[in-house]
């Protein structure tokens, strides 16, 4: 059964790319997608989420090469970050910085629950990391770890149409904020755009996770 | 055959960098994902030429390609929130949208719309 579930997300995979080459439109976006038509197939035949975690459990095994994986776009850039590295890491800092205080600030305004509130905050980091941040934060680590996975599939979807609406034209640039802003779904996105996005994306996810894990615990009692 | 080893070869290496990320992070108790400390030991491995290019860009170059699609299983646990989405989808969404509007135009003002080099 977990196998079957394995070649049933492969195949949904293949045919969400082969659409969003066709179609590019924040709809057919590849992850938002093929989740979309699992979720869907999911209710269909009544099946809980329970039936397909085996499956998601197997795929995920190769999450963590896959992210390491990343090193190899990185080394091949590395001049080119190098040369861009001040301005890089401010980039990283600040848009970590402005993206959870203004996700808290709004939350806080529309009276979302403390513990969505917390998912906010720890949104933009890569999920693992968001769970482990979230349970230090005395929050809710599925509950935190999913807001994360909504916030980097709205940044796949919008993210480049956003960046493209403010003339953002810069491969370098594109990745640099996809990736801090929507960790590992954005800069999977950015990867398929350029190679250099992908890099920047993997470097500047990496960085803006180690950057938000300082800093939360010491920002979050200002803004709840 | 020969194709066959390299892959073998790049996925033990990618495997075995995020086995000792993980482990390195749990052992020092450090508040960053293991894969992250993963792909910053693969980028010194590649520096010093340690690890060559050749080993892995076939296995990597597949891996980082096809990134999106693990995430999907992961995604496909929003199912498991439906409730929480009737209640507070809306107000959810906004933030979300929003602070990643902000976060993404800050990011980029900063870091340069069209770049030194392009």
């Amino acid at each position: 059964m977990t196998l079957l579930w394995v070649l049933v997300t492969i195949g949904v995979y293949l045919v969400s790319r082969k659409l969003s080459f066709k179609w590019a439109s924040p709809f057919t976006n590849v992850v938002f997608l093929s989740t979309t038509i699992l979720i869907v197939t999911l209710l269909l035949f009544e099946q809980p989420y329970d039936v397909y975690e085996p499956a998601k459990d197997l795929i995920t095994i190769l999450l963590g090469p896959a992210t390491v994986a990343l090193g190899l776009p990185l080394y091949r850039n590395l001049p080119t970050l190098l040369a861009r590295a001040q301005r890089a890491l401010s980039a990283i800092i600040a848009g970590t910085v402005s993206t959870i205080v203004v996700a808290v600030l709004i939350g806080t305004a529309l009276k979302l629950t403390d513990q969505v509130l917390i998912g906010l905050a720890v949104k933009s980091v890569t999920a693992p990391i968001a769970l482990e941040l979230a349970k230090q934060l005395q929050g809710d680590a599925a509950l935190a770890a999913s807001i994360t996975v909504a916030c980097g599939i709205l940044g796949a979807m919008f993210g480049p149409l956003m960046l493209s609406l403010f003339k953002v034209t810069d491969p370098f640039t594109r990745g640099l904020a996809l990736g801090t802003i929507s960790h590992g779904i954005g800069t999977a996105q950015a990867a398929t755009e350029h190679p250099l996005s992908g890099a920047t994306g993997g470097a500047a996810m990496g960085l803006s996770a180690i950057f938000t894990s300082f800093l939360l615990p010491f920002l979050l009692p200002f803004l709840l | 055959m020969q194709l066959f080893i390299k892959w073998m070869i790049g996925l033990s290496l990618l495997f075995g960098l995020s086995a000792f990320g993980n482990w390195i992070v749990a052992t020092l108790e450090w508040k960053v994902p293991g894969n992250v400390i993963g792909m910053m030991l693969l980028l010194i491995l590649l520096m010093t030429k340690i690890i060559r290019v050749e080993w892995i860009e076939d296995s990597a170059g597949f891996l980082t390609k096809h990134l999106a699609f693990f995430f999907i299983p992961i995604a496909v646990g929003l199912m498991s929130y439906s409730g929480l989405l009737k209640a507070e989808g809306i107000p959810l969404f906004l933030a979300l949208i929003v602070s990643l509007f902000v976060g993404l135009i800050v990011t980029a003002l900063i870091s340069g719309r069209r770049g030194e080099t392009s």
